[in-house]
C-alpha cells in the first residue's frame, strides 16, 4: 500500500531544512501513520540521518508534520525541496511496515 | 459585521490579482532570497530595491503590500507620483544590517504593529520591507476590528488566516493532486471573510486544500511563532468558519531574514535521448570540470531519471542534463557557462535541445537565518 492511498500531504523550505506535512484521510489513517510513519522510515526513504528528522503531531488534522534538517542544496534542481511531498506519499507500507 | 481581506500576490513574479472586491488587498511579494536579488539591484541603482511590479496595481480599496522590499520609501515615492491623493504609509526599520557585519543582508520581519500604525494614520496604501508575511494580514483584521496588541487569542486566528493566504493560490487549488480534474484554469486568489471574534471563512478553497496550506513552512504547530503572537494550531476546527487557534505573547526576539554574497552562479541545460545517460551526464560533468581545472563546483541533475526526485529513480530513454555551478570568481562562473554547447558536437550520440545562448551568471547568496532582541529593532511608520 502506498502512503498516497491513505493520505495527502505538502512540502516546503526553510533554509536548508525541508518540512512535509502528511495528512491522514481519516482517523484511522492517523492512527496508522502515528505507528507506522517514523523517523526512522522517513529518515531511510530520503537516505539521510534519522537524528534529522523530527516528527510533530497534530491530532485533529490527522496529520503529522516532518522536519528534515540540512536536505536541501541550492546547487540541486529542486533546491527548494517543493517536490518531497510528492515523493513520499509514494512511499509503500506493507503490512504496516515500509520495505523502501 | 465582517471584513474582507484577499491576497492578489503570493511572490514576486507571481500574477498579480487586481480584481479582487475585498476591503483590504495584501500583496507579498517577498520569498527567503528575494531580498538579495534586491540587494544586487541596488548595487547597480541605490534608487532600486523594491518590487516594482508592485507599481501596476490600481488601487481599489486598502492595500498593504511588502513590495517595499529593501528601499519602502523608493516604491513610496513611486506610487505617490502616480497616486497623488492617496496617502500613502512606509513601514521601516527592518534593516539591521549594523548588527551583522558580516552579511550583506539582515531584515528583521516585524509584525503588524507598525502596519496598523499607518493605517490608523490614516494610510489608503502601506507599503513595507521585510515584515512576516501572515502580519499583512494580521494587521489589515486588527485595524479593522480595533484590537489591542495584547489581544493573542485573536492575533493567532488572524495569523493562521494569513498563513493560509499569503501564499496566494497555493490555498485556492494549486498544488492539490485532483490538479487535472478541478478545472486549473480557474484557479484564483484568495478571499476569506472575518467576523469580530476573528473567526473566519475562505470563499474560494476547500478543507482538504486549508489543511495542506495549514502545513506548508511550519514546524511545531503547538508553536508557531511571529512577531505577534505566538500561536498554537493544534485545536483548530475547520467548519463552516474556521476557529480554535490560541495566543500567548511572541517570543522575545525577532527572526532576521539575513543573506551573505558568497559568490556566483550559473545553470546549463542540454538534452540526451539514448542508453547509459547517467554515466554519459557523469562524464559530460567530469570532463568540465577538469577543463576548468576544478574552479566550480559543479551539481549535475538528470532531469526525468533522478534530478528532480532522486528518491525514485526512473529509467528513461530521454532526459534533460542541468548543470548547476558555483564559483567564488566571476570569471570561473563564465568560463563554466561556455562549457556545456560545444558538446553538441563533441558530445554523445543523443545530445539535442541546447537552448542557444550563454546561460546568465548570477551573483549567489546564501540564506542566513538570524535573532535579534526586539529591544535592538526600532520600526518606524512614516508618511507621504
Amino acid at each position: 500500500m502506498k502512503l498516497k492511498e491513505i493520505a495527502h500531504a505538502r512540502s516546503g523550505d526553510k533554509g536548508k531544512s525541508v518540512n512535509i506535512g502528511v495528512i491522514g484521510n481519516d482517523a484511522k489513517s492517523y492512527q496508522y501513520l502515528e505507528s507506522h510513519l517514523t523517523p526512522k522510515v522517513v529518515a531511510a526513504f530520503f537516505n539521510h540521518p534519522e537524528e534529522k528528522v523530527k516528527r510533530y503531531f497534530w491530532p485533529k488534522l490527522f496529520a503529522i508534520n516532518f522536519v528534515i534538517e540540512e536536505i536541501l542544496d541550492e546547487l540541486k534542481a529542486d533546491s527548494q525541496g517543493k517536490a518531497f511531498a510528492t515523493a513520499l506519499l509514494e512511499l509503500e507500507m506493507h503490512d504496516g511496515i515500509s520495505t523502501h | 459585521m465582517s471584513v474582507t481581506i484577499g491576497n492578489g500576490s503570493g511572490f514576486w513574479g507571481d500574477r498579480i490579482d487586481n480584481t479582487l472586491e475585498v476591503d483590504y488587498l495584501t500583496l507579498d511579494y517577498l520569498s527567503e532570497m528575494s531580498l538579495s536579488i534586491m540587494a544586487v539591484q541596488r548595487e547597480k541603482d541605490p534608487n532600486m530595491g523594491y518590487a516594482a511590479d508592485f507599481l501596476q496595481i490600481i488601487p481599489k480599496c486598502k492595500i498593504v503590500t511588502n513590495a517595499g522590499g529593501l528601499n519602502p520609501l523608493g516604491l513610496a515615492l513611486e506610487v505617490k507620483r502616480r497616486y497623488p491623493k492617496l496617502k500613502i504609509g512606509i513601514v521601516s526599520g527592518d534593516d539591521v544590517l549594523s548588527h551583522f557585519p558580516n552579511l550583506s543582508t539582515a531584515n528583521a520581519y516585524l509584525g503588524a504593529e507598525p502596519i496598523v500604525e499607518a493605517l490608523r494614520g490614516g494610510a489608503d496604501i502601506v507599503i513595507t520591507g521585510r515584515v512576516a508575511d501572515p502580519s499583512l494580514t494580521v494587521a489589515c483584521a486588527q485595524f479593522h476590528f480595533g484590537w489591542d496588541r495584547h489581544d493573542y487569542d485573536k492575533l493567532a486566528q488572524a495569523t493562521v488566516a494569513g498563513h493560509l493566504i499569503e501564499c496566494g493560490a497555493q490555498v485556492t487549488g494549486g498544488l492539490m493532486d485532483d490538479w487535472l480534474d478541478s478545472d486549473p484554469a480557474k484557479i484564483g486568489y484568495p478571499i476569506l471573510e472575518m467576523f469580530k471574534d476573528a473567526s473566519f471563512k475562505l470563499k474560494n478553497s476547500t478543507i482538504r486544500n486549508v489543511k495542506e496550506q495549514l502545513v506548508y513552512e511550519i514546524q511545531d504547530p503547538g508553536n508557531y511563532l511571529s512577531p505577534d503572537v505566538t500561536a498554537n494550531f493544534l485545536d483548530l476546527h475547520l467548519g463552516d468558519r474556521i476557529t480554535g487557534a490560541k495566543g500567548k505573547a511572541p517570543p522575545s526576539t525577532y527572526k532576521v531574514s539575513g543573506s551573505i554574497k558568497w559568490g556566483y552562479t550559473a545553470t546549463s541545460d542540454i538534452g540526451l535521448v539514448g542508453d547509459r545517460l547517467k554515466e554519459k551526464a557523469e562524464k559530460i560533468r567530469s570532463i568540465i570540470l577538469d577543463r576548468l581545472e576544478n574552479k566550480v563546483e559543479i551539481v549535475a541533475s538528470l532531469i526525468g531519471i533522478d534530478g528532480l526526485c532522486p528518491y525514485l529513480p526512473s529509467d528513461s530513454f530521454e532526459a534533460l542534463l542541468r548543470l548547476s555551478a558555483k564559483g567564488k570568481n566571476r570569471a570561473d562562473v563564465e568560463a563554466f557557462t561556455k562549457e556545456l554547447a560545444p558538446f553538441i558536437t563533441c558530445g554523445p550520440m543523443g545530445v539535442c535541445a541546447y537552448m542557444g545562448g550563454r546561460s546568465p551568471v548570477r551573483p549567489l547568496y546564501l540564506y542566513r537565518p538570524e535573532l535579534i532582541e526586539r529591544v535592538l529593532v526600532k520600526p518606524k511608520v512614516e508618511f507621504l
